[in-house]
């Protein structure tokens, strides 16, 4: 935490007593008896009376108002008596009316300038009235203390000092703490005992213009006045007439010099003031130097040099310039100040939130691209980091294996994570081993990375090529390989088979319109803003760059197995050595009636969610009905929320995800999603959609239920179904999907299948991690290098933000597996892992994000956890950060 | 507080000037809140908010100092200052509507960023806290109306 800073403003109550008490008592007492006796003195003595008072006492007072301004208010006569009553608690403790506070110092201002003007007139020599003066300033005083509370009577309000006292003390050179107010009442308004570094700003700068304007007024004529004063001649000569014009004349000339300032340049009453202020004390003592140091000199028996008057007056100016500096600064101060006091103030309790993880830590990673540097706290991914960072980064499976968020490392390389098998397939596919990472499953280890979101990393230097390799179609003779489809088996297969053989001739034909997409991405379609840029996993010229013939929409219609040529829709034929089949699956739809309604849609390609996006916006949408909850439908529902649809999800199983997930886990998913606005149905069937009378459109949906839920899209994820009719055609085996072996070979020596189309005995399966694993399999066998398939970790992971849910192989302890389990519906967390010979072979992990994230590192791995295991005993889940 | 805001005689009304969002949440709290949101940290001169911008997010500032800028044709002009443990941005996070002013950081910090998706997320897993957050952000929002109204009628 910084430094608390000295309050710039501090009220009396935040002042130190630099002196004890019965010191105070004691110098208010004995001003009092100097009062009394200089009184007596005048009385008896009027000659010499009257130059004690008028010549030293008086004349050093400015002197004192402008460098400790508190020690008068401390010891001040009239604030002695005004006091009494209070602290003899016989006040009446009245509240100045507020008309009254507001006026009360212009009266003071006139009462001021009226009594000095009269010194000329009598008090100067006239020993009755300057006693009676006197007395009756004490009078008021005294009743004033009897009457209001605090020190309003008279202190604060009334007392025709009180306004030179504040031009001159408008910023203390020392200030010293209130010793009248044990607590303060409230008495009046900008309190000078209360701030009395702040009270003259305030003053000047209230939003009452009319009581800001009587201290300007008073300022702005107090150095006329003062030289008026000093410059006229005896008013018993001139008459009062003159005289009082004369005073008049010099205020208002320097009333409007003050004015002039103030219009013509831009600067702040405040400044102006001071400056005011400090030149009429400069002129006060002008005059009046020579008067004291004689009278000083004259008591002591001696007499000065004419020059120490000029070294009184030269003291005083350093003292103005004192004050003026003091001044400037409190006023920067209150600039400051006000503008954060101005507006209502919301706090944060920011030692909670930094406790809780939201403080500083040092900068590891610097973006170039935005030029920021970014903390990745242990454990996280980088993509988590960039994420927290507020900067933008596109991503896909957040499991390294979709390759959407690969991103350029510019240095630092060895500061990251080692790569996992997956991510280094991936960075191979891409051709960015080296170069980049996929931001989703790497970690900052230690020391300084340089990261560019914005730069393309195949345009980072490339490292040096193996330079071992055998191209193994020239020694195979396998020259031509087609493949059918481009999604992540087709191009996977495609990047291997490349890399296996530099010359082999590579086809790739693809129904899609798209090049290579991520289609778990295609969620964001619907919502998103930027539509398909985001979403492509190859650079564009990656074609070009491999030696690789892309067919986009191209449909095969025929495989002539005989003569090893795949017969294209176009009327095109292109022949191939060997053939591999990777053109994927396809929405099933169920067999419910009613689906060639116009509003009823799958949501399988970038098309799809497209068509998905127009629908909602053509139509006006309101609500949605995705049919499905398993992953794809979940992720779906997510995506028409953002749409702003009310969206509902019906579910044939009892519960969502029912195929990964536990109950609890499920039910956690199915309360977030129901936090979200979206409404889930579950142990439903779809009977029929709906369209109302006179609706060319789907109006609704049916349920066996009999219920019918309202809407305007409906959209099935009811699983898929390989697209094996090119196959059937040509008559390879055909189940579910087209069969194969472990090679991934079909009933065609010379034919490969691989991904959502293949059928591995008693498989098929919609997964990245498998149709790549396949992939490399059928590229090895292509060239007829004996590799077996083995199935990937399959953790099945919802790609949604604000929930983590992971599941992962058999929840069953039947094979022996021993299960660790916590967390229950109320906690809102459910972690359920099954370990079999030291090894994960079941998860179930639904929680907030980050939940899941210790465990699908340790499947992802394959990690050995029999170190952990009493760990997981006691329930400590953290242990699976370290295996 | 304003420098004279005397300790004395309690005001008829009770006057309300300070709002502690979510101030009775404990850190176990925020910790989970922090696992839905968004940490940002900045460095001195950069921008967290630029005007113009579409983004329906707020943030708490944690540790530095923000200023709220125009960007004037040859300089910046500073409106004001945010401190630690202020709130800002929450108009947009409510109507979504371009960002009204520049937010760019005076020092380097951190700041949580909470998004309308973050919102959401928070809204499904803790209700309660949610519920508490968008109050605080409602008194947030009505007390600057009232002082932006008190400004307009002063």
């Amino acid at each position: 935490m910084p430094d608390i800073a000295p309050k710039p403003f501090p009220s009396y109550l935040d002042m130190p007593s630099r002196l004890p008490k019965w010191f105070w008592h004691g110098f208010r007492l004995a001003t009092f008896a100097v009062l009394l006796g200089v009184a007596w003195l005048i009385a008896v003595s009027p000659e010499t009376g009257f130059a004690l008072f008028w010549k030293v006492m008086i004349p050093l007072m400015p002197l004192l108002f402008a460098v400790a301004p508190g020690v008068w208010r401390q010891i001040c006569p009239m604030a002695l008596l005004n006091q009494i009553p209070r602290s003899l608690g016989i006040s009446q403790n009245r509240t100045l009316p507020v008309g009254v506070k507001n006026t009360a110092y212009f009266v003071s201002v006139l009462a001021f300038f009226f009594l000095v003007s009269l010194r000329h007139v009598y008090f100067n020599k006239d020993p009755a009235a300057l006693l009676t003066l006197i007395g009756v300033a004490l009078s008021l005083a005294f009743i004033g203390g009897l009457l209001f509370k605090g020190r309003s009577g008279w202190c604060g309000t009334f007392c025709p000092l009180a306004p030179i006292q504040k031009a001159y003390g408008h910023a203390p050179i020392v200030t010293v703490k209130n010793g009248y107010c044990p607590t303060c009442v409230g008495c009046q308004k900008n309190c000078y005992d209360f701030n009395p570094r702040a009270a003259f700003l305030s003053d000047l700068t209230d939003s009452d213009l009319w009581y800001a304007g009587h201290k300007k007024f008073f300022v702005a004529g107090l150095p006329g006045f003062a030289m008026g004063f000093f410059t006229a001649l005896d008013p018993a000569e001139t008459g009062l007439a003159a005289y009082y014009l004369h005073l008049a004349g010099w205020i208002v000339t320097t009333l409007g010099i003050y004015m002039a300032v103030r219009i013509f340049v831009r600067v702040s009453d405040y400044r102006v003031a001071a400056l005011s202020a400090m030149s009429a004390l400069v002129i006060f003592y002008w005059f009046t130097s020579a008067g004291i140091i004689d009278t000083i000199s004259h008591m002591a028996g001696t007499t000065a040099p004419t020059w120490s008057r000029h070294i009184f007056v030269g003291l005083v100016l350093l003292v103005s310039l004192r004050v003026i500096r003091n001044g400037l600064s409190a006023e920067r101060d209150f600039l400051a100040m006000n503008d954060k006091t101005a507006q209502p103030k919301v706090a944060v309790k920011v030692d909670a939130v930094r406790a809780g993880g939201a403080g500083a830590s040092d900068d590891l990673v610097a973006e170039n691209a935005s030029g920021r540097s970014f903390a990745v706290d242990p454990g996280r991914s980088l993509l988590e980091g960039i994420e927290s960072a507020g900067l933008t980064q596109d991503f896909g499976c957040r499991m390294g294996m979709c390759g959407a968020d690969a991103i350029a490392i510019v240095d630092g390389m060895e500061n990251l994570s080692p790569p996992s098998d997956e991510e280094l397939a991936t960075l191979r596919r891409l051709g960015l081993e080296g170069r980049a990472r996929m931001a989703c499953v790497c970690k900052a280890v230690g020391g300084a990375v340089t990261i560019d979101l914005k730069r393309d990393p195949n345009d980072l230097p490339e490292p040096p090529e193996p330079t071992n390799l055998v191209d193994l179609g020239q020694t195979t003779g396998i020259e031509k390989v087609v493949i059918i489809g481009n999604g992540a088996a087709g191009m996977s297969v495609a990047d291997e088979i490349r890399r296996l053989s530099a010359s082999c001739k590579i086809d790739v034909i693809a129904k899609e319109n798209q090049p290579f997409y991520n289609r778990m991405g295609i969620g964001r379609l619907l919502y998103g803003r930027s539509g398909l840029d985001d979403i492509y996993l190859m650079a564009s010229d990656w074609g070009e760059k491999k030696n690789v013939a892309v067919w986009l929409n191209t449909q095969a219609s025929r495989i002539d197995r005989e003569n090893q040529k795949v017969v294209l829709g176009t009327g095109d034929v292109v022949a191939y050595d060997r053939l591999i089949m990777a053109q994927g699956s396809r929405a099933a739809l169920p067999p419910a009636a009613g689906m060639d309604v116009p509003g009823v849609h799958v949501l399988r390609s970038a098309a799809d969610a497209q068509a998905i996006r127009a629908w909602r916006q053509e139509k006006h949408c309101k609500h949605a009905v995705v049919l499905g909850g398993g992953v794809l439908g979940i992720e779906a529902a997510d995506a028409l929320r953002r749409l702003n649809l009310k969206t509902t999800i019906i579910q044939r199983s009892d519960r969502l995800m029912n195929r990964e997930l536990d109950a609890k886990g499920s039910f956690i998913l199915r309360n977030f999603l129901q936090g979200l606005g979206i409404n889930v149905v579950t142990s439903a069937s779809v009977a029929t959609t709906v369209r109302a009378e006179g609706s060319d459109r789907i109006t609704g949906v049916e349920l066996t239920s009999g219920e019918t839920l309202p809407a305007d899209l409906y959209v099935v994820c009811a699983g898929v179904k390989a697209n094996t009719e090119l196959a059937v055609d040509a008559g390879l085996k055909v189940n579910r999907g087209i069969l194969v072996d472990s090679a991934m070979r079909t009933s065609d020596e010379h034919i490969f299948a691989i991904g959502d189309v293949a059928e591995v005995p008693g498989m098929v399966s919609g997964l990245w991690s498998v149709a790549t694993a396949q992939a490399s399999v059928a590229a090895a066998a292509v060239f007829g290098q004996a590799t077996e398939y083995t199935p990937p970790s399959t953790l099945v992971s919802l790609k949604m933000e604000g929930i983590d849910v992971k599941g992962y192989g058999s929840l069953e302890t039947e094979n022996g597996a021993e299960e660790f389990a916590d967390g229950d519906e109320a906690e809102a967390i459910r972690r359920r892992l099954f370990v079999t010979n030291n090894r994960i072979t079941g998860a179930v992990f639904v929680g907030p994000p980050g939940t899941g994230k210790d465990v699908a590192q340790a499947i992802q791995k394959k990690a050995d956890v029999s170190l952990i295991l009493d760990r997981l005993r006691k329930g400590d889940w953290a242990a699976l950060a370290e295996v | 507080m304003g420098l004279f805001d005397y300790a004395g005689p309690p005001a008829a009304t009770p006057h309300i000037d300070e709002i502690t969002l979510l101030g009775d949440i404990s850190s176990d709290d925020w910790n989970r809140i922090l696992k839905l949101v968004e940490t940002r940290q900045f460095r001195a001169g950069e921008d967290l908010i630029r005007v113009g911008d579409k983004d329906d997010s707020f943030y708490i500032l944690t540790i530095g100092e923000v200023n709220v800028v125009i960007d004037g044709a040859d300089d910046e002009i500073v409106l004001a200052t945010i401190g630690e443990g202020s709130v800002f941005g929450e108009i947009a996070f409510f109507d979504g509507a371009p960002r009204s002013a520049t937010i760019r950081a005076q020092t380097p910090g951190t700041a949580v960023r909470v998004t309308r998706e973050n919102f959401d997320a928070l809204a499904a897993w803790e209700p309660v806290i949610a519920r508490q957050l968008l109050f605080d952000l409602g008194r947030i929002l009505s007390m600057r109306l009232r002082w932006t109204t008190g400004l307009s009628a002063g």
